[in-house]
């Protein structure tokens, strides 16, 4: 195939050429309530051709693998670049230079998943959903769901880049629906590694993500909404990789950031509290197996390391090469392209904030009036650097002790001012969001994380504070 | 016979020879021309073509489904070997069945021949109208990006079972965010997310002054104190508070699955008498609209919520099995997934009132033309952060609001509707009024 792509390649004329086969095969496994939805089996195959010609960028794919075919798709990326230069009115001064990837490139799997055999997985998945309905006799509705990501990328431009790259990224939730009377609650929890079935597993058991979902939905059921104020929060590990790729690590996107994002001009200047080094990384050292493991990106450049702020000055933005090459600085890898027919966009990777500290109990100790925020739910990022994401379950803290179990809620603030308020980390640090998805335009695997963390922000309660 | 079906039905035969019971083969084979916008200008054209199949059998009522991005005959072959690999493995289902086929009406302006030849310099040039729309308006308008994509093809469904059945569709999306910066004061995100199946039906500068009008206003926002009181919806905001939960909640399977807070409420009231929902997969030119379903059956209008009483469920062939009722034509799903049950046209009935007398009538409240939040389809609990949302006080719109959060539940709410406005907005397929309620909660930053 490499060969293939980089006649093609030799024989077509552009400023710039990229050329993306990418083979994904996805195994997907569903029960809910005691019936299989899914057991899928899906393969999406094929080459993006990516060209900049004249200042301007023009895609096209193919899943039809022969070279007529690869040389026509190659043919429309140039066409479809020379009619977008024709109508874009600031061009593209160039690409800034890059370590290219060489060679191959592989996740380190623990426990392949090719060695799990498909009825091992489907039991798993009819076991975990039934357990998660026996555990509580609150719990009469559940959801598990495993999935599997295959990718195998060979990536080749005329700039060098000449990387065969393979990838997996296994997945694997429940969900759990406690009702009583007219009350509803509905929890997820869930895993999510680029690695193998050890790594998966590694930090629970899925008897354990069971026992989790099922006992934290039933007690739930009883529980009250907290009050919505401003007030301090204690964030667990998912919540600080929420905070880490919300609040922070989209304003600092590079495209974004030229947009007028209000991250723009703020280089240098401080922007979170000292206590605060935001990284995003490709290959972290730290932690297991996170989702967004990266060693290549679309672009075929080097995954390397970000460091985004440093003792709360912010040091660098995240690039492709286009907005790299505007801002004079160094592409790391944050170029990313969700399956072939799309295109490389600045994404995120592994964002997360490195380990303090303190102990998750002298943190406690330590608040006298707050919440305590764990199993982070889905958020958002804004323009003006107001971000929200959701916290599945609320703990109140007082006089330096846990309290009740309240409802989950809505986290928000502004970015800058919720990490200037940061004054205290935890030295136990997890990744752990894994299991999800990043949108923007398209999906991407990232993974985020920290340790405990505590700040200022508000919460939207069902009372008025 | 299409190709495309001819294809469909091999993949069916050769499932079967391979030791299915039962097999359907769902294909789609289209063209893809789309125009993205960053930072105000163009950003890349796109051109590609769009294949796939996906086969779901049945083998002693056991499930397995396999798709593949490729219309290629080995390909083909493998998918049904895979297909019947899966469901030998699966748990057995009793109500796993393939529907029988019924009749289908064409239904109207979901294709429009002339996009067959169109380039892409007809959906350049709307997308340049949406750009120079919005930055004309104001330049504190910054577009920080967009698309405007168009598709045109064929799709197919092919069942042991007789069904049997093709149509063509063209489809263009359009979908634009932008926000406001006047030196340091940073407005918040709004976007438009709209479509047609005919591209001249885009009125891409309509699209872009809208929004610019929008991203401007939210310029200059404060925060407020917290307070309960009236909260009113505009369509966007309806979307994401309560239409998904409505649409979960009458979801068969999930009402099946004890997952739906609407279940055994048939005939009884889920809302103010204020409230009428229809689904229509019918209506000529909808954006949910088609012939047929995942599953090749006819869709039809479906009146779900009248005068606030409950009429009926969505299904697919698999719930109408296990509850013992026809499908109502509402199988959804793309060819890479084993279909699942979804809305079609989804429409909000709109009331005797403007906008404006809504916010007339309100004595203190927040409009909300944003939501940025979480709304969890089973319990209807919200939460999250008003965007765009502007503060009333005595019947009129005093200030730009940020940094203000509200929370409730969508249930609750449906009972505490105040209000419905006679102007409708379309959010894709969502046909949409603004909705007034009273008692929620807003917490001020």
């Amino acid at each position: 195939m490499k060969d293939l792509l980089v006649s093609v390649m030799d024989e077509v004329k552009a400023d710039y050429l990229e050329m993306r086969y990418h083979a994904r095969n996805i195994t997907s496994i569903k029960v809910a309530t005691g019936a299989l939805e899914q057991a899928n089996s899906t393969e999406y195959t094929g080459i993006g051709i990516r060209a900049l010609v004249k200042g301007a960028w023009g895609f096209s794919s193919t899943s039809k693998l022969d070279r007529t075919h690869i040389r026509l798709a190659a043919g429309d990326a140039i066409k479809a670049a020379r009619v977008a230069s024709a109508n874009k009115s600031q061009k593209i001064m160039g690409l800034a230079e890059a370590q290219m990837a060489r060679g191959r490139f592989k996740v380190n799997e623990n426990g392949p998943l090719g060695d799990v055999s498909l009825e091992e997985k489907m039991g798993l998945v009819v076991n975990t959903e039934k357990d998660v309905r026996r555990l509580s006799k609150d719990v009469k509705s559940a959801i598990c769901h495993y999935r599997e990501l295959l990718d195998r990328k060979i990536i080749v431009n005329t700039d060098g880049a000449d990387a065969d790259v393979r990838e997996v990224r296994p997945e694997f939730y429940v969900i759990a629906v406690a009702s009583e009377g007219g009350k509803m609650v509905s929890i997820m929890e869930s895993e999510g590694v680029a690695g193998g079935w050890k790594d998966l597993f590694k930090r629970r058991s899925p008897e354990e993500i069971a026992e989790k979902a099922s006992k934290t939905s039933s007690a739930l059921l009883g529980a009250n909404f907290p009050k919505g104020a401003k007030t301090t929060v204690i964030l667990d590990p998912s919540m600080v990789g929420l905070i880490s790729h919300e609040a922070f690590g989209h304003t600092v996107e590079a495209d974004f950031v030229l947009s007028g994002s209000a991250a723009k001009g703020k280089l240098g200047k401080k922007v979170a509290s000292e206590l605060v080094t935001l990284v995003d990384e490709g290959r972290p050292d730290i932690g297991r197996a996170p989702a967004g493991t990266l060693m290549v990106d679309d672009e075929g450049v080097l995954a390397r390391r970000t460091v985004i702020v440093e003792k709360g000055i912010l040091k660098s933005y995240m690039f492709d090469r286009e907005t790299a090459y505007i801002f004079g600085l160094d592409p790391r890898g944050n170029a990313r392209a969700f399956e072939y027919s799309d295109e490389p966009l600045v994404r995120m990777r592994n964002t997360y904030i490195e380990p303090g500290d303190w102990s998750l109990d002298e943190i406690i100790e330590d608040t006298r009036d707050g919440y305590l925020l764990i199993n982070g739910g889905g958020g958002q990022a804004d323009a003006n650097a107001e971000f929200m994401f959701m916290a599945q379950e609320t703990y109140e803290v007082r006089k330096g002790e846990v309290g009740k179990l309240l409802r989950g809620a809505a986290v928000s603030g502004n970015a800058f001012e919720v990490l200037g308020s940061v004054d205290a980390i935890g030295k136990d640090f997890a990744f752990n969001m894994g299991s999800g998805y990043c949108g923007k335009w398209q999906p991407a695997k990232v993974d985020g994380g920290g340790g405990h963390l505590r700040c200022k922000a508000t919460i939207g309660g069902r009372k008025e504070g | 016979m299409s190709e495309l079906l001819s294809l469909c039905e091999k993949a069916v035969g050769l499932a079967q020879k391979k030791g299915a019971d039962e097999a359907e083969a769902y294909g789609i084979d289209q063209k893809e021309t789309e125009v993205a916008l960053e930072r105000n200008d163009l950003k890349l054209c796109k051109s590609q073509l769009r294949t796939g199949i996906g086969l779901r059998v049945l083998k002693a009522k056991r499930l397995g489904f396999a798709s593949v991005n490729s219309l290629d005959v080995e390909k083909i072959e493998k998918l049904a070997q895979w297909a019947v690999a899966l469901a030998s493995k699966a748990p057995k289902d009793k109500y796993n069945a393939l529907p029988a086929p019924k009749p289908i009406r064409r239904v109207a302006d979901i294709y429009d021949k002339e996009c067959e030849a169109q380039g892409s310099d007809a959906i350049f040039e709307q997308a340049t109208e949406m750009l120079r729309a919005a930055r004309g308006h104001d330049r504190r308008v910054v577009v920080d990006g967009g698309l405007l994509n168009g598709t045109v093809g064929e799709r197919a469904i092919f069942s042991s079972h007789g069904i049997q059945a093709s149509e063509r569709e063209s489809l263009y999306n359009c979908f634009l965010i932008a926000f406001a910066r006047d030196g340091q004061d940073v407005g918040s995100f709004d976007h438009i997310y709209e479509g047609a199946h005919r591209l001249r039906d885009i009125d891409g500068a309509g699209i872009g002054l809208r929004l610019a009008k929008r991203v401007v206003k939210s310029l200059g926002a404060k925060r407020t104190h917290s307070f309960k009181g009236t909260v009113l919806m505009a369509p966007s905001t309806v979307q994401a508070v309560l239409t998904y939960t409505m649409e979960s909640s009458i979801d068969a399977n999930n009402v099946q699955k004890g997952m739906s807070k609407f279940a055994g409420k048939i005939g009884k009231p889920v809302g103010s008498a204020l409230l009428n929902v229809v689904d229509d997969g019918t209506l000529p030119g909808g954006l949910g609209s088609s012939s047929f379903d995942r599953e090749g059956l006819p869709h039809k209008r479906l009146p779900i919520i009248s005068k606030g009483t409950l009429r009926a469920f969505i299904h697919n062939s698999y719930t109408a099995t296990k509850g013992g009722c026809p499908s109502t034509g509402h199988a959804y799903g793309a060819q890479r997934n084993v279909l699942m049950i979804g809305a079609t046209n989804f429409i909000v009935m709109p009331g005797r009132n403007s906008k404006n007398d809504l916010i007339g009538e309100t004595k203190k409240g927040v409009l909300v033309t944003r939501f940025s939040g979480s709304s969890e389809t089973e319990s209807g609990d919200f939460s999250g952060v008003v965007k765009g949302g502007f503060l009333i006080e005595n019947g009129e719109i005093t200030r730009p609001l940020k940094e203000t959060l509200i929370a409730g539940n969508s249930f609750d709410l449906l009972n505490n509707l105040s209000g419905v406005s006679k102007d409708v907005e379309n959010s894709y397929n969502h046909r949409l009024p603004y909705m007034r309620f009273e008692g929620v909660t807003v917490t001020g930053g």
